[in-house]
């Protein structure tokens, strides 16, 4: 009963953080995030969405029954009729449209956001556990030369940086079809400030987005999100106000 | 690295994947499997082929890790960077 009480109120904390660090990005009523369980029932899945879990192990089956159940509560929250949420052919979540979104399992928990704003071309998330020191190997490779540090300021930001790259790395695909490398993405890492713009290095990236995102750390997880706008259709709501880090 | 066969990297980075993947059954862990499909986080996935790096003694381009699907893809580019 205690845990359950304790997982109740993580979620909630989870949540509402998400909810603050993206609020900047887009007005209230086009987007909405979920923070739940990161079991779910496959018997709830649609038949398409089932028969895409036939090849997973059962622990990934009952992560990606999760994630579907908290994307349908999403869309829903939105307005938008619950549709099937297949997969595309690189293994991310294929949204009905008009609506982008982006689905992170980390820890036992998952985190679904989705949204609709006529400039928004892709949104990313990621949820990290940081259950443990960053491993230093892995830092090696994901991390580029300017964003690497003698020694971290905390614990938690390595995570925070991996988490940025890779809700940049998600919500850039959505947007432009690229699949970018972690060399590829350079995060001007100015935390404890909650926002990061993201440098996207790679070759064939023509630019004319705004790419802006937010990352947080709350109860043992680092949480990032990250939004492509389509520069020319921007009103201006992107602008990250007066605390943004750039 | 020294000469070892594409199998001999396979266990590997099989033993590397079950080592920070612990309910990851053995038996699943197969060429043509996804480490995503298996249960690996991203995290997990960068762990792994950093520690089957550092096992092996290569150092692969991380431009080329970006393209990879499924372990069978790993294991061969760890195997062909070994072998150069």
């Amino acid at each position: 009963m205690g845990e359950r009480l304790r997982q109740g109120c993580s979620l909630g904390v989870i949540a509402s953080l998400i909810e603050r660090t993206f609020a900047a990005m887009l007005p209230h009523e086009t987007w909405s995030v979920r923070v739940g369980p990161g079991g779910g029932d496959i018997l709830a899945l649609t038949a398409d969405e089932r028969e895409l879990t036939a090849h997973m192990a059962p622990r990934r089956a009952a992560q990606f029954a999760a994630g579907r159940r908290e994307a349908r509560a999403v869309i829903n929250r939105l307005g938008y009729p619950v549709a099937p949420i297949l997969r595309n052919s690189d293994g991310s979540p294929l949204w009905p449209p008009p609506l982008k979104g982006s689905i992170s399992h980390s820890g036992g928990l998952v985190a679904a956001v989705a949204g609709y704003d006529p400039a928004l071309l892709g949104i990313g998330i990621d949820l990290e556990a940081m259950g443990r020191l960053f491993p230093a190997g892995a830092g090696d490779l994901v991390f580029n030369q300017d964003e690497r540090q003698p020694r971290w300021p905390c614990p938690s930001f390595p995570y925070r940086l991996f988490s940025a790259k890779e809700a940049t790395m998600k919500a850039m695909r959505q947007a432009t079809g690229l699949r970018l490398g972690w060399e590829e993405i350079s995060i001007r890492a100015e935390f404890p400030g909650q926002r990061f713009v993201p440098n996207i290095l790679h070759q064939a990236y023509a630019g004319g987005h705004s790419v802006i995102g937010g990352v947080t750390t709350a109860h043992g997880f680092s949480v990032a999100v990250c939004a492509v706008f389509n520069l020319a259709q921007s009103t201006g709501k992107t602008d990250l106000g007066p605390d943004a880090r750039v | 690295m020294g000469q070892l066969s594409n199998e001999e990297v396979f266990s590997v980075v099989k033993k590397h994947l079950t080592d920070i993947c612990e309910d990851v059954d053995p038996a699943a862990v197969v060429r043509e499997a996804s480490m995503k499909d298996l249960g690996a986080s991203s995290l997990d996935i960068v762990e792994i082929v950093s520690c089957s790096m550092r096992e092996l003694r290569v150092r692969v381009p991380r431009a080329e890790l970006s393209k990879l699907t499924d372990i069978g893809g790993l294991v061969d580019l760890l195997h062909r960077v070994g072998a150069a």
